[in-house]
């Protein structure tokens, strides 16, 4: 059977019902993903964690401030992801990811080992996420929301495209990236004997209204903060995606 | 502006209270299993019995209602999209059919078990994390990651992040409030320009604070990391009670798995 417009209506009148917090969807609920799914995200995810701590040990050895600067620009990002930004479309607030910004400060792997830190303590102390789903977690926000606005930036800057263009196309993108993956994860998950794609569409379809005006208010805002460090502290953007 | 949050669940919870100076490994331990047996369980009934207790133990503890009532909040979203989309794309058996505006959608019998049984496990896994979180402080569970041999990197940076969390927290809540009574947010051109400045002045100040944090770590000797004070070993005690707890758990599930059927 073919995923009908009357099904996708549906599930989007209870998104918009549900918006009140759609923030929670950015990251996969305790208790969602089965045993084998939690565990295979978490494989999945502890490559990247390992490349993030080992780059951030090296950084740290050239420049003894950089772990103290990472934690604390880590502590900073968490508080960006917690400002409400109002999505006109669903007529709720929403939270932007902040870590394509991160990824742009600080490069793609160490921002996957904050991501990890911010996603665990998000986890434990305000319920958002989940302990088990937190590889998961990580693997979308953490590595393709990261890695994916880190590439849109260099190619952008590459290109000869404006810093703060490339740092709007990073925001954009790192947040549409990040539901697609979750999506991803949530569908092949929770399919069952149905189809893989057709439960992903479903899921895709449903994220729709508030994260297609919520990825273009990430990359908004994400150019305004690159461009306030930018008359602030010159040499961290001027230097390229570092 | 309004944050999304304001303070942390280890808050609420007095320092001298028994639940709070149980061994951190204990409670981590016990977590670990009941959360396991929820993620496999295929009936409702240990989800909904850890639900029950979790809440009456918060309770007992002093947490206010409301407050773990609100941390139900972002899960409940998940849970009715996830309940949602399973009643309509899963399954065969016509449960009701019903009629949106002149839509018509048919919701399985299956795919509405399906997505109820979802539902329960996230509040009963929930419900476990929110038990952990309450009544075991951030320290704690960092020494008790530290002792399960999580890397010395990742704690310390940890421990900085939640150290500095509810400093940046109030200051850009003073930045909001100082742009907002400035009417930085009239009108969405200017909202989006404060938000941005926002966003780019709580990033500056993490730089500087960086700086000063690390100085005054050089001063104190710390340059080389923030010591993480090793928990001691477990005692007979602690370790017995865990392996006792952790048996009770499996045994539960087994009785519910099999004998409850």
């Amino acid at each position: 059977m073919k995923p009908s417009k009357s099904i996708h209506r549906l599930i989007v009148a209870v998104i918009f019902c549900t918006g009140a917090t759609p923030a929670a969807a950015m990251h996969i609920s305790e208790g969602i993903l089965t045993a084998p799914w939690a565990g295979l995200w978490f494989i999945a995810a502890v490559p990247f964690l390992y490349w993030g701590i080992r780059e951030i040990k090296k950084r740290s050895a050239v420049a003894p401030q950089f772990k103290t600067y990472i934690a604390l620009m880590g502590a900073a990002v968490f508080i960006i992801s917690c400002m409400p930004i109002p999505v006109p479309v669903a007529g709720t607030c929403s939270h932007p990811c902040g870590t394509g910004l991160a990824a742009i400060l600080v490069g793609p792997a160490p921002t996957a080992v904050l991501a990890s830190i911010a996603l665990t303590l998000q986890a434990l102390f305000l319920a958002h996420g989940g302990v088990t789903t937190l590889g998961a977690n990580i693997f979308s926000m953490g590595v393709v929301g990261a890695f994916s606005g880190y590439a849109v930036y260099v190619v952008a800057r590459r290109v000869g495209v404006n810093a703060l263009v490339a740092a709007f196309l990073a925001g954009l993108v790192s947040d549409w990236m990040t539901y697609a993956s979750t999506s991803f994860i949530l569908s092949s998950a929770l399919h069952g004997e149905g189809s893989l794609w057709r439960m992903f569409l479903t899921i895709v379809v449903a994220f729709v209204p508030t994260q297609v005006p919520l990825g273009i208010l990430e990359g908004i805002l994400s150019m305004g903060a690159v461009r306030f460090i930018y008359t602030r502290i010159p040499e961290i953007i001027k230097g390229g995606a570092r | 502006m309004k944050f999304a949050i304001e303070r942390s669940t280890d808050f609420y919870i007095k320092e001298d209270h028994p639940f709070r100076l149980l061994d951190a490994r204990i409670k981590m331990g016990v977590s670990a299993a009941l959360l396991l047996a929820i993620l496999a369980s295929s009936q409702p009934v240990m989800p909904v019995v850890v639900i029950v207790v979790s809440i009456a133990v918060l309770l007992a503890a002093g947490i206010p209602a409301r407050v773990i009532m609100a941390r139900f909040v972002p899960p409940l979203a998940s849970v009715l999209v996830l309940v949602a989309v399973q009643s309509v794309l899963i399954g065969e058996t016509p449960l009701h059919t019903l009629s949106v505006a002149g839509i018509s959608v048919t919701l399985k019998c299956e795919g509405v078990a399906r997505g109820m049984h979802i539902g329960l496990r996230v509040f009963g896994a929930v419900s476990i994390l929110l038990l952990l979180s309450f009544l075991t402080s951030a320290h704690d569970i960092f020494r008790a990651l530290r002792w399960c041999r999580v890397s010395a990197m990742w704690i310390e940076i940890a421990l900085l992040m939640y150290r500095y969390l509810f400093v940046f927290l109030e200051e850009a809540s003073a930045m909001a409030a100082a742009q907002r009574v400035r009417l930085g947010y009239t009108g969405v051109r200017n909202s989006l320009r404060s938000m941005g400045d926002l966003m780019g002045a709580v990033i500056v100040r993490s730089m500087e604070q960086g700086r000063i944090t690390h100085e005054s770590m050089t001063a104190r000797g710390c340059a080389d990391g923030i010591p993480i004070a090793p928990l001691p070993p477990m005692t007979w005690i602690a370790r017995s009670g865990l392996a006792g707890a952790v048996a009770g758990i499996g045994l539960a599930y087994v009785l519910i798995e099999w004998g409850i059927r």
